[in-house]
């Protein structure tokens, strides 16, 4: 396929456009285009321009869960041959709101961002219990938690994960993340969190360098 | 009726006045700036450990504008309900919920569009109930309005959770457009109502919250065709039934402030710190449109000394409060969340009426700088 595709399916993307995405992912996989090219030449592509213009103000939530909805789209089209190409998640991360808190906004565009960047999401939901954090990590391996907390009376529930990961003789296993509207860098350091986020869009991204 | 003070023996304040409040909207006030709704910032039920406290801080510094707060019509009821947001049987998410499971506060009134066509059109009707607000009492010769939460945005997420809300714009408008339409209507019988000879109310309340830290939900485009047309027909039927409309947003909303003016919109709360530049609203707006000016809840209020509680205040007061005109009026940012010390309780309420005394006598001092700017304040 030459380049007029691939801007086509990068346009398609960003602007949300789910029946083009599917049309043109089927297309280029009919003509023998592989899975992998699709994946990183249009949808990462796109997503990749979404993250960009998030950056820079000039896209907002909108455009962005709009964008992601279609890269879904043509992720779950390429999922059978990317599968059987031995394509793995890049890691599987833990999500969820820490006890006490029920907003999951910021949470849902996290495990839409991780899962356009090839990451696999085990969300937990809300109002979730350090124990719990805990056991999904030892039922699923995964090497990330991330935390989420928009009231700053849950934020401190960050505080017992972490000793509830050193209790479990798991803290050095995995890297704990922390965002949410009122947390702060000092704040993180304080409670011995890996990474402090406070944009939801581009998470993914540090995540990816961090594990680079 | 006047304002009879022998009505707050406990008051260390003078109160103002309705008619000087309404001053002070106008950029007329020639008093110190006036305290407002804080009262229903505080929710008792929440912290039953210190009701007596905030009870006894309250009658020491009474508002002098008072909200009521409506009565919240439920979220889900039966067809023939008159206030409920909806009447279909069985389309509460919650009772759909397996076991263990748990839903966003985002999302767990969400409904499809199919199940929303259905609801009854001209529900929740705001005369169905007995009393359209909380604790009503009569008047008192204070400034007095409806606090009604959720106005627009926040209402459209109520029914649809806010993922699809905010995709909703995109890819479903018309809905969108519908549903607001609807709600225009809930919101001007609400209006009659707040403005008729049973309440005489002097302004409506509202919630809607627009922005995030670092910029709005959406932008404005999607602010210009779906939420402004809407929120100029509230407002102006507010005002054609002699309503004052104030508005709580949080976050950074600072690319609708200019709609915001145009549109009329008489109070905006609370330019929210660490989101946008307080001095550079006060500056750009703080003639055209009230600020209602909130005491940061994030950080400083749970997290600062008193000290920096009452510095806070002051800067808020340098910088939003004009002196012989006033446009400025006071409450905290947010809800007083069971993190703020007692003592910084206190300091925010006992700063708010003491520097604005000494404001409204003296002048601002100019010399005020948030605490945040010298020291990073957190848990």
């Amino acid at each position: 396929m030459d380049q007029a595709f691939y801007e086509e399916l990068i346009l398609s993307v960003t602007r949300g456009k789910v029946k083009d995405v599917d049309r043109l992912c089927r297309e280029a996989l009919e003509n023998g285009v592989s899975a992998f090219k699709i994946l990183d030449d249009g949808l990462l592509a796109a997503m990749q321009i979404v993250a960009e213009r998030w950056k820079n103000g000039t896209v907002f939530i909108p455009e962005v869960l709009i964008a992601a909805r279609a890269l879904n789209v043509g992720l779950a089209i390429l999922e059978p041959y990317l599968v059987l190409g031995n394509q793995k998640p890049k890691a599987k991360v833990v999500l969820g709101t820490v006890k006490d808190d029920l907003h999951d906004i910021g949470k849902n565009i996290v495990g839409l961002m991780l899962k356009s960047h090839g990451f696999e999401c085990i969300d937990l939901g809300v109002d979730v219990a350090p124990a719990k954090f805990v056991e999904a990590v030892k039922e699923s391996g995964a090497k990330v938690v991330c935390m989420s907390a928009l009231l700053t009376t849950s934020m401190i529930h960050f505080t017992e994960v972490v000793q509830a990961f050193k209790e479990a003789g798991l803290r050095d296993s995995v890297l704990i993340c922390v965002g949410g509207a009122p947390v702060t860098a000092t704040f993180a350091s304080q409670i011995e969190a890996d990474i402090f986020e406070p944009d939801a869009v581009t998470f993914a991204e540090h995540l990816e360098r961090r594990l680079a | 009726m006047p304002l009879d003070p022998s009505k707050f023996p406990k008051a260390k304040k003078n109160i103002l006045s309705r008619e000087e409040v309404k001053a002070i909207l106008r950029g007329e006030g020639k008093t110190r700036p006036a305290q407002v709704i804080t009262p229903l910032l505080f929710v008792p039920e929440e912290q039953p450990e210190r009701q007596e406290f905030m009870q006894n801080l309250i009658e020491e510094y009474p508002d002098d504008a008072v909200f009521f707060e409506y009565t919240r019509p439920a979220n889900f009821g039966k067809p023939g309900d008159r206030y409920v947001w909806c009447d279909v049987e069985g389309a509460d998410p919650m009772l759909k919920l397996k076991p263990g499971a748990t839903i966003g506060i985002d999302e767990k009134t969400a409904l499809d569009w199919e199940t929303i066509q259905k609801i009854t059109r001209d529900i929740p009707d705001p005369f169905a109930p007995k009393s359209l607000v909380q604790n009503f009492f009569e008047d008192d010769g204070r400034y007095r309005g409806v606090f009604w939460t959720r106005l627009s945005f926040e209402r459209l997420w109520h029914f649809r959770g806010m993922s699809e809300t905010l995709m909703d714009f995109y890819l479903n408008p018309d809905e969108i457009k519908d549903l607001l339409d609807r709600l225009k209507h809930v919101l001007m019988r609400a209006i009659d109502r707040a403005s008729s000879d049973e309440y005489k109310f002097d302004a409506i309340a509202f919630t809607d919250d627009i922005g995030m830290q670092d910029r709005p939900f959406f932008s404005e485009d999607i602010f210009i065709e779906f939420l402004k047309p809407h929120y100029k027909e509230v407002i102006d039927y507010a005002h054609s039934k002699g309503l004052d409309v104030w508005l709580h947003t949080c976050g950074n909303v600072e690319p609708f402030i200019p709609h915001f003016i145009e549109m009329g919109l008489d109070v905006l709360h609370p330019i929210q710190k660490y989101t946008m530049d307080e001095k550079k609203i006060a500056e750009l707006y703080g003639d055209k449109i009230c600020i209602w000016a909130g005491m940061e809840v994030q950080r400083i209020l749970p997290f600062g000394t008193p000290e920096d509680v009452r510095q806070e205040m002051r800067f808020l007061m340098d910088t939003f409060y004009h002196p012989g005109k006033g446009h400025a009026v006071f409450s905290s940012g947010n809800r007083l969340g069971k993190d703020i010390p007692n003592e910084n309780m206190r300091a925010f309420f006992e700063e708010m009426y003491e520097y604005g005394e000494k404001i409204a006598k003296e002048g601002r001092s100019g010399q005020n700088e948030s605490p945040a700017t010298t020291k990073d304040i957190h848990p």
